[in-house]
C-alpha cells in the first residue's frame, strides 16, 4: 500500500468514521488540492479511491476540469499498471444518437393525431444524413415525412458517446478492489491575479493599503474542498505593466518561497465553483507613507499642436519602514480619493508586475485636468551633417489653486548618437544616460517656462 | 446566554440583505462607483453575508467592505445562473419527471426518466429505452423535483465573515461597474452679432445595465482616470440550451442550403432614449434656460467633479442628461483656417476648415473647465429660427487653455497656393529657396478673419528653414502661424520664403 506520509492521520480518522471495525480496505478520504498560477493554469492534484477490476480494464475518471490539458495528466496507483490514457470528447446529444445508431433497429411509437391511439413498429435506420431514412416492414420511409408525432426509442445508448467530456485510463491491475490512486493534471480556466485598494490621502501623505488574491473559475467544474495554494512568479505579457516600479527592492518579506516563485497557501479548504469569483485577504497596511507626483515624458523633440495634460501618480515603497514590508504580487492596484464629502471615490487604476521588498513604487492613476505641458521646438540648429542643436520651450500651465512641481522627463539620446545639454533654464538631472529630468515649480492658476538646448551628435 | 454561545460555534444559513437601504453613485466615461448601505443583523462568529440586488455588472473584484465591525474572511461572486440549460446540466445522471400528453385525447403520461446529457439537446432513459427529448412531435417536458442550490437567478455578490457581537450593523459596500458611462455634450447658440453666444454643457449619463439607481446622490467626474479593459463586469451570460434535435429533412423541409443556426443569445437591449442633439436643440431657446438647474463644479483629486443638484433616479437602459453650464456672453470668434503643405513648385487651391474659438480665459466671463465633448454650434437665422452650424469636439480643457473647435469645411473661403522656385541659392550654395504665395479669398459678405499655419513636421525635422514672412507671425502659437483679414467678397495675400537643405 502506497500512501502518502500527510494522508496518514485522515487515514485514521477515514478508518473510525467508514469502517466501525469491520475489515474493509484502508481508504483515504478524496484529496483535491490546486496550485494555481497567474497565467491561467493551474495544477489539479486529485486523490481519490478507485475500484480496479483484476486484469486488463477500463476505468472511468468523472468530475475532472473540462478544460484539462489532456497531455499532461499522471495516474498513479499501487499495482496496477497502465496501457492507455482516452479523454473523450464525443458527446452525447440527439444528433450523435441518432447518427451513431445507423445501422440499428430502434422502436417506432405512432400517435394517431386522429385518434390518440398508439401504434409501435421496428425501423432500422439507414442513413442520418440532413433527414434520418428509415426501413420498415420492408419499405424505405424518410422518418417523420408525415408529420405525425412520432417517438423514437433506442434500445441503448452507443458505446462511447459521453455526457461530458471524459477521461479514462485504461490499466492492467494485478488484483481486484478498492484503493488511492492519484490523478493530477493541467488544467486552464483557473486563474489569480491581486487586486490593491488603495485609499489615498493627500494631504497627510498617507495611503491605506488592501490587497486581495483573485481567483476565478471559468471551467463547468466545481472544485469543491480543495487545498488551494498560488503561485506568484509568471505574468500575463500582453498586461505587463511598465512604468510602475521605480527601483527594484532588495529586502525580503515573510511569504513563503517555491524556488524563486512566492507562494501564498489558503487556510483550510476551499470550494471554488464554476463561473465563481473568489477573493482572499493577502496583505493589509494602513498609514503606508505616499505622496502624488505630476509626470510629463517627452520620446523626443517635437511640438505639440495641444497642451498635454500630464500624468497624475502616486509614489510609495513597499519597504519594511514605510510601514508595508511585504512583496506584492502581480495585478491591478486601485487608488481611491476622498472627495469634498469625504467620502472615497475611484481615483484611477495602474498595473503593477511582482514587486519585490523594498521597491520604489510610483502608480499612474490619469491625467491631471488642470496641469498640462505645451512642448515646442524653438530652434533647430544645423551645424553640420552630423551634429544638430535643438532648443526645446516646455510651457506648463497650472489652473489649480495651489502651486505645483511637474517633472518632465526628456528622451534624449539612443545607441546612435551622443548627446549634451548646452544649456538650460533650471538644472537637470540624468537619471540615465539617455534621458534628462527637470522638476519645474509652477505657481497657482498661473505658468512657468523650461527652455534647454541639447547638441545632438550621430555616430554614424 | 447559551443560543448566542451556540450560535458562535455554528455556522447558521446565511444572512440575506435584499437590497440597499441607499446608495450613491459616482460616473466615469465608462465606469461606475456605487457605494451601498445595507443594515444586516450580523450573527457573531463566522458567516455569509449575501448581497441581493447589487449591479448585473459589478466588477467583483472591486468591491470592498467598509464600516464593518469584524473581520472579512472571503469574498465571493457567483455568477452561475439559474437557466433552462443549467437545470438540466445540474440534473445530469439523476432522476426527473417527464410528462408527455397526448394531443388528441388530453391523456397525460408521467413516467420516471433519467437525464443522461444536457448539450446539443436533450437525451433520457426511461423503462422503455433511450429517447431523445422533443423529437417526436408530441408535447412533451420534464419536471425536477429540487431547485439545484448553487444556481442563482442574478449574480450575488457574498462576504464571509467572521464578527466578535452578534447584532444589527449598518454596512457599506461599495464597487466598480460596467455599463454606465457619461460624455458632455455643449450647445453653443451664438447671437446676432456673431461675438458672443449662449454656451450651455449638459452632462448625458447612461445606464447600460439591468439595474436600477434610484433616488441617488451623484457625482460625475470628468478628466482621464485611468482604467483598464480587466476591470469590466465579467461575461455572465446565462448557458445556453438550444432543443436540438437529429437531422429533420423531410420532403416539405428540403431545401438545397442549410441556413446557419442563429447561436446568440438577445441580450433584450431596449431602444436608448433621445439622443442628445435632440434634447440639445429642444433646450436650445433662451426661455426654456431660464431656471435650469445646475451642476456644481468641485475639485476631486486632479479630476473635476460635477454634482447635479439633486438625487437622480437611473433606470436600466436610460439615458439622462443634466446640465454642468449654462453661461450667456461668451466671447467668440469664428475663423477660417489653412495649413499650408509641402512647398512643391505649382498651384493648389484648398478649402477652409472653419473653426469656433471660444474664450475660456481667466478673464473672460466663461472661464471654466471643459471636459472633453461635442460641442454643436447652432447660429441665427434671417427668419428667426435657429439653425444648425456644426459640429466638433473638445478634449478636456483647463480654464485658460484654448478652446478651438473645427465645426466644418467652409467652401466660401479658400486659399490658392502658388510655390514659385526663386533663382536665389541658399548660403552654402546647396539648398533651394521657394516663394510660397498663399491669396486668401473671401467669397462671403463680410469680411472674415484667416489663419494660415505651418504644420512642425513641415520644416524642423524635414531640413526646411522659414527665412521670409510678409507679415509678423502669431505669439503664442505652436506652430508659426499668420492671422489675415479678409476683406468682403476680396482677397489678401501672405508671402513666405522657404530655404530648402538639399
Amino acid at each position: 500500500m502506497r500512501l502518502k506520509p500527510h494522508l496518514a492521520p485522515r487515514l485514521t480518522l477515514a478508518l473510525l468514521m467508514m469502517t466501525g471495525g469491520a475489515a474493509s480496505p484502508a481508504l483515504a478520504m478524496d484529496e483535491l488540492a490546486l496550485t494555481v498560477y497567474n497565467d491561467g493554469r493551474a495544477l489539479v492534484v486529485d486523490e481519490r479511491n478507485v475500484r480496479f477490476p483484476a486484469g486488463r480494464a477500463m476505468v472511468p475518471l468523472p468530475g475532472v476540469s473540462s478544460r484539462i490539458n489532456a497531455p499532461s495528466v499522471g495516474f498513479v496507483a499501487d499495482d496496477i499498471s497502465i496501457v492507455e490514457q482516452n479523454y473523450d470528447f464525443d458527446l452525447l446529444s440527439p444528433q450523435a444518437l441518432m447518427k451513431k445508431s445507423v445501422g440499428e433497429t430502434v422502436t417506432l411509437v405512432v400517435v394517431n393525431p386522429g385518434t390518440g391511439k398508439e401504434t409501435r413498429r421496428r425501423a432500422k435506420i439507414l442513413a442520418v444524413n440532413n433527414g434520418v431514412v428509415i426501413e420498415s416492414d420492408g419499405k424505405i420511409e424518410v422518418l417523420r415525412d408525415d408529420g405525425i408525432p412520432t417517438r423514437v426509442i433506442f434500445d441503448a445508448v452507443p458505446d462511447n458517446l459521453r455526457a461530458q467530456p471524459t477521461l479514462s485510463v485504461t490499466v492492467d491491475s494485478a488484483k481486484a478492489g478498492t484503493r488511492p490512486a492519484t490523478l493530477s493534471y493541467l488544467t486552464s480556466g483557473l486563474s489569480w491575479s491581486a487586486d490593491y485598494v488603495a485609499v489615498f490621502d493627500e494631504k497627510s501623505g498617507k495611503l491605506d493599503l488592501q490587497g486581495w488574491a483573485t481567483m476565478g473559475n471559468t471551467t463547468e467544474t466545481s472544485f469543491k474542498d480543495a487545498k488551494i495554494q498560488l503561485i506568484a512568479g509568471s505574468t500575463n505579457g500582453s498586461q505587463r505593466p511598465r512604468n510602475a516600479v521605480r527601483r527594484g527592492g532588495v529586502e525580503a518579506t515573510p511569504e513563503q518561497n517555491l524556488g524563486d516563485y512566492k507562494l501564498y497557501a489558503l487556510p483550510g479548504r476551499t470550494t471554488l465553483a464554476s463561473n465563481q469569483t473568489k477573493q482572499i485577504g493577502l496583505v493589509s497596511a494602513n498609514g503606508v507613507k505616499a505622496e502624488k507626483r505630476y509626470e510629463y515624458k517627452a520620446n523626443g523633440f517635437n511640438s505639440m499642436g495641444e497642451a498635454q495634460n500630464v500624468d497624475v501618480r502616486v509614489a510609495f515603497s513597499n519597504s519594511r519602514a514605510a510601514g508595508l514590508n511585504a512583496a506584492l504580487p502581480a495585478g491591478v492596484v486601485r487608488v481611491y480619493q476622498r472627495d469634498s464629502g469625504g467620502k472615497a471615490l475611484f481615483a484611477g487604476e495602474d498595473r503593477i508586475g511582482h514587486v519585490p521588498g523594498g521597491s520604489d513604487l510610483s502608480l499612474k492613476i490619469g491625467d491631471a485636468f488642470d496641469v498640462t505641458v505645451q512642448p515646442r521646438v524653438t530652434n533647430r540648429n544645423v551645424i553640420n551633417k552630423r551634429t544638430t542643436d535643438t532648443t526645446m520651450e516646455y510651457k506648463v500651465r497650472n489652473a489649480r489653486s495651489e502651486p505645483v512641481d511637474v517633472v518632465i522627463d526628456q528622451l534624449i539620446g539612443s545607441y546612435w548618437k551622443e548627446v549634451s545639454v548646452r544649456s538650460a533654464s533650471l538644472k537637470h538631472t540624468m537619471p540615465n544616460a539617455d534621458s534628462a529630468q527637470w522638476t519645474v515649480p509652477v505657481p497657482a492658476e498661473g505658468e512657468a517656462t523650461l527652455t534647454f538646448t541639447i547638441r545632438t551628435v550621430s555616430r554614424y | 446566554m447559551w443560543l448566542s454561545l451556540f450560535s458562535a460555534f455554528v455556522q447558521a444559513g446565511p444572512v440575506i440583505s435584499e437590497a440597499p437601504d441607499s446608495q450613491s453613485i459616482a460616473l466615469y466615461q465608462q465606469l461606475a462607483f456605487v457605494t451601498e448601505t445595507r443594515t444586516v443583523d450580523v450573527p457573531a462568529g463566522r458567516s455569509t453575508i449575501v448581497f441581493r440586488g447589487v449591479s448585473d455588472q459589478m466588477v467583483p473584484q472591486s468591491a470592498t467592505l467598509l464600516a464593518f465591525e469584524g473581520v472579512t474572511v472571503e469574498r465571493n461572486f457567483d455568477a452561475g445562473l439559474l437557466s433552462p440549460g443549467a437545470l438540466f446540466e445540474a440534473n445530469v445522471g439523476k432522476e426527473v419527471v417527464l410528462a408527455r400528453t397526448n394531443p388528441t385525447n388530453g391523456e397525460v403520461e408521467v413516467s420516471p426518466a433519467t437525464v443522461l446529457n444536457a448539450n446539443g439537446g436533450l437525451v433520457v432513459k426511461t423503462d422503455e429505452g433511450v429517447e431523445a427529448l422533443h423529437c417526436s412531435g408530441m408535447p412533451e417536458g420534464l419536471s425536477f423535483d429540487q431547485r439545484p442550490t448553487d444556481l442563482l437567478a442574478q449574480p450575488q455578490l457574498s462576504i464571509d465573515v467572521s464578527a466578535s457581537a452578534a447584532g444589527p450593523q449598518t454596512l457599506t459596500i461599495s464597487y466598480l461597474a460596467s455599463g454606465f458611462s457619461w460624455a458632455a455634450d455643449y450647445v453653443v447658440a451664438l447671437d446676432e452679432d456673431g461675438q458672443t453666444a449662449h454656451m450651455t454643457g449638459w452632462m448625458t449619463l447612461e445606464n447600460n445595465t439591468n439595474s436600477l439607481i434610484a433616488d441617488a446622490p451623484a457625482a460625475v467626474i470628468a478628466g482621464q482616470v485611468q482604467s483598464f479593459p480587466e476591470t469590466r463586469a465579467p461575461d455572465v451570460a446565462a448557458k445556453g440550451h438550444l432543443t436540438l434535435c437529429w437531422p429533420s429533412d423531410t420532403s416539405k423541409t428540403y431545401r438545397p442550403e442549410r441556413e446557419p443556426l442563429v447561436m446568440a443569445f438577445n441580450r433584450g437591449r431596449m431602444e436608448k432614449s433621445a439622443p442628445a442633439p435632440v434634447m440639445a436643440m429642444m433646450m436650445e431657446s433662451e426661455m426654456a434656460m431660464a431656471d435650469m438647474a445646475v451642476a456644481t463644479e468641485e475639485e476631486f483629486g486632479d479630476y473635476k467633479l460635477f454634482r447635479p443638484p439633486y438625487n437622480i433616479d437611473l433606470a436600466p437602459y436610460q439615458t439622462k442628461q443634466i446640465a454642468f453650464l449654462d453661461q450667456a456672453d461668451v466671447a467668440v470668434r469664428k475663423v477660417y483656417a489653412f495649413t499650408l503643405s509641402p512647398p512643391y513648385p505649382g498651384q493648389i487651391r484648398q478649402q477652409a476648415n472653419l473653426r469656433v474659438d471660444i474664450d475660456n480665459s481667466k478673464e473672460g466671463t466663461l472661464a471654466r473647465s471643459l471636459p472633453r465633448g461635442t460641442v454643436r454650434v447652432f447660429s441665427p437665422s434671417a427668419v428667426g429660427t435657429r439653425m444648425f452650424f456644426g459640429e466638433g469636439g473638445v478634449r478636456d480643457l483647463a480654464v485658460d487653455l484654448p478652446a478651438e473647435v473645427a465645426i466644418r469645411r467652409s467652401g466660401a473661403v479658400q486659399m490658392e497656393l502658388t510655390v514659385t522656385p526663386l533663382s536665389g541659392r541658399g548660403p552654402r550654395g546647396d539648398a533651394e529657396r521657394m516663394k510660397m504665395e498663399a491669396m486668401l479669398i473671401n467669397a462671403t459678405d463680410a469680411p472674415v478673419v484667416a489663419e494660415v499655419q505651418i504644420p512642425g513636421w513641415l520644416l524642423g525635422n524635414a531640413g526646411r528653414e522659414l527665412v521670409a514672412e510678409s507679415q509678423a507671425q502669431l505669439a503664442d502659437k505652436p506652430f508659426p502661424t499668420w492671422e489675415v483679414t479678409i476683406p468682403a467678397q476680396g482677397t489678401q495675400t501672405l508671402t513666405l520664403e522657404v530655404l530648402t537643405d538639399r
